[in-house]
């Protein structure tokens, strides 16, 4: 039987842009309306060295908790001070980096790049330092994916003793920001 | 005459609920879906002078003996993107521990140009903060003029050499990574 046009009617009409509206509504959308920032502008004196930290007992590093789809990107940083190889100082290197869910670092186990070290030769800089990393599973260079639902990301420092000194360092104006890519 | 307000009737309020629908079915998406992230965790040793390099030897301790290279990645842009790029720098100083180079920059080229190619707002110095000492940092700008369609984005550094005579440690650049966000139609 041919092919015979159907003569609309106002209520097909509305059905059918119901429908089409459905599958606007029903859309994945990108997850950058929820893009979220946190930020420590108190500084964090080391209270424990040669182990990762999150807090000094008093100010805690920022923390997100959000819902992510499997990709997403994540920006890290802190200002590093009171480093130094000097004999007033208790350390000259240290990490700085971000964990998941609660674990440290080196626990977070979905990805190997989350933190990074520095040293400082020169004493009692003030140096800012960030980077970022990416979640995203099959792409290329992206890491492991998440699982899509509720995550905690955190700012987490470490200080290496270096001996005798007596200048705690502290990590100042730690900051984090997630940004989810894909379906929330 | 003074403005009348036209009643609507329900077939007009339709055809408009009908335009309204078609423009969001056809609306341009931007380009989340192509932004692109590349990193390079080995350690290069930077052993050229002066000019952008893209790659370098592997340090003593790495078991791999092939070049290391900097980050690339090509994806679909609109035009425009942001970059954002960081790197970890290393073994830059003024002595006395023997070390060849002060500083550099390090930056991003694209479609197998320089960072000078792209602007002065593509790449930035860096210059020691102590012997030998090992910090990262990153930044970001933004591309106009893009054509639409796949491009190649590089990561460069260029060393100086400051300390010929007495110097002997090479400096080396690691954790080097890019990420470029098209940020409209793709």
């Amino acid at each position: 039987m041919p092919h015979v046009p159907q003569r609309s009617t106002l209520a097909g009409d509305l059905a059918d842009m119901d429908r089409r509206l459905r599958n606007l509504e029903a859309t994945a959308r990108n997850g950058l309306s929820r893009i979220a920032f946190a930020f420590q502008n108190d500084g964090i004196a080391v209270p424990t060295y040669d182990a990762w930290f999150k807090t000094d007992g008093v100010t805690t590093f920022p923390s997100i908790t959000l819902v992510t789809g499997r990709r997403c990107i994540i920006q890290v940083g802190v200002l590093a001070t009171q480093f130094g190889s000097a004999s007033t100082f208790k350390a000259k290197q240290g990490l700085f980096g971000f964990g998941l869910d609660g674990l440290n670092p080196d626990d977070t186990p979905t990805f190997t790049q989350n933190l990074r070290q520095f040293y400082f030769d020169s004493n009692n800089l003030y140096l800012p330092m960030a980077f970022a990393v990416t979640f995203g599973g099959t792409a290329p260079g992206w890491g492991e994916a998440l699982e899509p639902g509720v995550h905690t990301f955190q700012v987490w420092c470490w200080a290496t003793y270096d001996g005798a000194g007596s200048v705690d360092p502290v990590f100042d104006d730690a900051w984090i920001m997630v940004t989810p890519l894909d379906v929330v | 005459m003074p403005f009348v307000a036209q009643r609507s009737t329900l077939a007009d309020a339709a055809a408009d609920i009908d335009r309204r629908i078609r423009n969001l079915e056809t609306a341009p998406r931007f380009g989340l879906a192509s932004i692109g992230f590349a990193s390079q965790d080995r350690s290069m040793v930077v052993q050229t002078w002066a000019t952008w390099v893209d790659d370098g030897v592997p340090i003593p301790s790495d078991p791999d003996p092939t070049a290391v290279n900097l980050p690339t990645l090509t994806t679909r842009t609109g035009t425009q993107v942001i970059v954002t790029t960081g790197v970890t720098v290393d073994r830059f100083g003024t002595g006395p521990t023997a070390l060849l180079s002060a500083g550099g920059r390090f930056g991003i080229g694209i479609d197998g140009g320089h960072p000078d190619d792209v602007g002065t707002f593509a790449y930035r110095l860096f210059r020691n903060v102590g012997n030998a000492s090992r910090w990262n940092q990153q930044f970001s700008f933004q591309v106009t003029g893009l054509t639409r369609g796949e491009h190649s984005f590089a990561m460069w550094v260029m060393v100086d050499l400051d300390d010929a005579t007495f110097g002997a440690e090479h400096p080396v650049v690691a954790d080097s990574w890019l990420m470029v966000m098209p940020i409209d139609v793709v």
